[in-house]
């Protein structure tokens, strides 16, 4: 009698265990290798991930990141899915802005110089038009038999060389500035830079992670942990 | 600092082929108005029983546009005028002048019929 009765107990409590409901989450953060965790379990982003039914507490977080809370429900035999965007925090959001004062110099320098180098391009083109006009139209000019042609072609050369002089200066200055803008803005820009120089220190990780990863050809094992604090 | 090497390499370039780009200067052509009597030369008028021989020369190798010349043409006094082949071998012409003062002009024709600026009038006098 005591053999059945704890038959039978056995049976319920596997039934229970097995019956559980279950359901699926899949999670899609951004940035993609944010830690996820759904009260204490991991969570893999982008995968099916298989949870008791019930409501959960979800929490995000990556480097840089703040901490992203939401609450969950898991249903029966369902596919849960969860897009979600961390904000970053005020603190990288400032050391953003600093950096990019900080390369302000380079951004502004490299700017000038391209359109410069741009304008020059444009004038050596231009240029290059003359020069071929000019010599066409010394041809014509040596192979003119006629005054009219000769005087002509001429006309023609002279204005095609004013044009063509005119021209190269222009596209020289163009060059010369966006070289020297280059060199001077350049090391202007480089020197503020290294005298400005501004450093990011990470807010305290609010989720731990530990991510093993092995290199075959080193044979050497890494061990990457974020450690939670809180 | 690799990128502005780089950078500043590229426009070094840039301005170095830049340079490059020259126009020489224009070659005259003798057949401009100022220059045409330095192509054309009266030789010798020699006077036959019933004509007058005329010899000219004409420096082709000062004549940059030669090629594009098809006829010599001979204006003369008395009204007539000659074509006469660019190649020929003696440049010269045959005409009965009437006594007295003349002249001949040398004009050179290219292959559209322009005429260029004539030599300067070359007077003799025919006995």
């Amino acid at each position: 009698m005591k053999k059945q009765f704890l038959t039978v107990i056995c049976i319920i409590f596997i039934s229970f265990s097995y019956g559980q409901n279950k359901g699926y989450l899949v999670a899609y953060p951004k940035p993609k290798d944010a830690i996820i965790r759904l009260d204490t379990t991991k969570i893999i982003p982008y995968k099916a991930s298989q949870i008791d039914t019930g409501q959960y507490i979800l929490k995000a977080w990556a480097p840089t990141y703040n901490l992203f809370i939401d609450t969950i429900s898991i249903s029966n035999n369902q596919y849960t899915h969860s897009k979600f965007k961390l904000r970053h925090t005020n603190n990288y959001l400032k050391y953003r802005a600093a950096v990019r004062k900080q390369k302000r110099g380079f951004r502004i320098t490299s700017g000038a110089t391209l359109i410069f180098a741009g304008l020059g391009i444009a004038l050596h083109t231009k240029t290059i038009a003359f020069e071929k006009d000019a010599k066409s139209y010394k041809a014509s000019y040596l192979g003119g038999v006629s005054l009219n042609d000769i005087e002509k072609a001429k006309a023609d050369y002279k204005k095609s060389l004013d044009d063509f002089k005119s021209y190269r200066t222009y596209r020289n200055t163009s060059f010369i500035a966006a070289t020297g803008i280059g060199i001077i803005g350049g090391y202007l820009s480089y020197k503020y830079y290294k005298n400005h120089q501004v450093e990011y220190k990470e807010d305290v990780p609010q989720l731990s992670s530990i991510t093993p990863s092995f290199d075959p050809i080193s044979n050497t094992g890494t061990l990457t942990a974020i450690f939670l604090i809180k | 600092m690799k990128t502005a090497k780089i950078y500043i390499i590229a426009l070094l370039f840039i301005m170095s082929a830049c340079g490059k780009s020259e126009v020489e200067d224009l070659p005259i052509n003798n057949l401009e108005a100022e220059y045409i009597n330095s192509v054309f030369r009266i030789k010798s008028v020699t006077t036959l029983s019933s004509y007058n021989r005329l010899e000219f020369e004409i420096k082709k190798n000062n004549i940059s546009s030669w090629n594009e010349v098809e006829r010599i043409i001979l204006k003369r006094s008395m009204g007539a005028q000659s074509l006469i082949n660019k190649d020929s071998l003696g440049l010269n012409d045959l005409a009965s002048y009437p006594s007295g003062p003349a002249w001949v002009v040398l004009y050179l024709r290219d292959y559209d019929l322009k005429l260029s600026t004539p030599s300067d009038t070359f007077h003799f006098i025919v006995p």
